[in-house]
């Protein structure tokens, strides 16, 4: 009998959880980050060899990503600007495959069983991840000509990561997953406008502020907002878009992107849109 | 400061001098890098005749006898506000030497804040910085470096976040 998973020997185990930090702005940059998610998950092959080419990795998709930026000018004939970046064209598709590398379909590396390896034989994989962001704090309005800067920003990322082995074959068993989401939410005010680069005033925003994981999810996953594009190559990768919205050589998008929106005054922009 | 030239653009960069590893004739005929004592970090010495190099190197870990990309945006500068605008060949001036901002040991924001989803630290390890110099596409390997596996991120103030784990 060739090598076969073992039945109910999938396991994923929780190491650590994924806190928020406060934002910070730092010599004219807004940070956004958290501490890292840990997991590790394992499962047993049994039969006998040949077994070479069985893989166990973790898939992840971003499902859901919230991220816009409002900036305003000291003063409302100094106007304002609204950067939607979670939609079209900023950001293309709704949820993608996130991955180290590009071309690869596992997030990371994956542990994979040799043709020399005596079974049954139990392959263990970690997972990692620490999203973060940054954005500049200042960005010129191009109606006034004046200095807007950051006033509030909303960034959502929500994941599911799925423990998934690879038959020789290619093909993918789906054996356990979990969700997990981090959120920062923040209002923002310079001591002093006339020095950006100095201290800021950081109020986050309770409700909008923090991070959720799930508990084990056993089986394939059945979101049909992702489960399709799990290991669909032809899939954007989630570090990849990243350019889209935040392009160089600032990281912010250009004057006339229909994602970009600017008012000569302080705008209510609907950040639902 | 050392300078950096190409098409009329100047950026500037900092100096010392330097060890080898693997490719020692390549190092010698254009540069040489020496890690510092934090790992991550290194200086790289332009030989006299000056050492042109891809804005970007990588940082390789060692996996048994072979070594695999563990972070591919190393950027040539001291300074990240300088990443954005680098130009693609730049030319360390001779004898000059660049301290460029140091590796983290994460795969996304490793040198230069950014956007990151998938964001890995990479340590524990043995690693290397690779540089490609411009035009030959030859390569210009530093020696290996260990890095632990008490990750701390930290941020461009150098304010430090402790990792839980």
């Amino acid at each position: 009998m060739a090598a076969v998973l073992k039945r109910g020997s999938s396991h994923i185990k929780f190491d650590a959880f994924p806190t928020v930090s406060r934002p910070t702005v730092n010599h004219g940059k807004a940070s956004f980050e958290c501490s890292s998610i840990e997991a590790t998950g394992t499962v047993t092959l049994t039969g006998s060899q040949p077994a070479a080419g069985w893989a166990l990795g973790f898939l992840q998709v971003e499902w859901i990503d919230t991220n816009w930026l409002y900036y305003r000018g000291q003063q409302n004939d100094h106007g304002s600007i609204f950067f939607q970046r979670s939609r079209p064209p900023a950001r293309p598709i709704k949820a993608c495959r996130d991955t180290i590398v590009e071309t690869d379909i596992y997030y990371d590396s994956p542990a994979t069983l040799n043709a020399t390896d005596a079974l049954p034989m139990t392959l263990t994989v970690d997972h990692f991840d620490q999203p973060s962001t940054t954005t500049s704090a200042v960005v010129t309005n191009s109606l006034t000509g004046e200095d807007n800067f950051i006033r509030e920003a909303q960034l959502e990322y929500l994941f599911c990561t799925v423990l998934s082995a690879r038959d020789p074959a290619g093909t993918f068993h789906h054996l356990k997953s979990f969700y997990w989401n981090v959120r920062w939410q923040a209002r923002f005010l310079p001591h002093d406008f006339d020095v950006p680069d100095g201290a800021w005033y950081v109020t986050p925003i309770a409700a909008g502020q923090g991070s959720a994981r799930s508990h084990v999810i056993e089986g394939e996953p059945t979101d049909k907002r992702f489960k399709d594009i799990l290991t669909d190559p032809a899939v954007s990768t989630c570090n990849a878009i990243v350019p889209l919205y935040q392009p160089p050589p600032d990281g912010m998008l250009p004057v006339g992107h229909p994602c970009r929106r600017e008012s000569s005054v302080w705008h209510s922009f609907d950040v639902r849109v | 400061m050392a300078q950096f030239r190409r098409s009329g653009v100047i950026a500037r960069f900092a100096g010392v001098a330097a060890a080898l590893s693997v490719s020692v004739a390549s190092q010698t005929a254009m540069a040489q890098i020496r890690n510092l004592s934090q790992p991550g970090a290194f200086a790289i010495t332009a030989s006299p005749s000056g050492a042109p190099f891809a804005k970007q190197g990588r940082i390789e870990r060692q996996n048994g006898a072979s070594w695999q990309n563990a972070f591919n945006e190393f950027y040539l500068v001291d300074d990240c506000r300088a990443a954005a605008t680098v130009p693609a060949c730049v030319t360390l001036a001779p004898g000059a030497e660049l301290r460029p901002v140091p590796w983290n040991g994460y795969s996304c924001n490793g040198q230069c804040p950014r956007d990151c989803k998938g964001n890995v630290y990479r340590p524990p390890g043995v690693f290397r910085l690779v540089l490609t110099e411009c035009g030959s596409g030859a390569m210009v390997t530093g020696e290996p470096f260990f890095m632990g596996g008490q990750a701390r991120m930290r941020d461009r103030s150098g304010r430090s976040l402790p990792r839980t784990r």
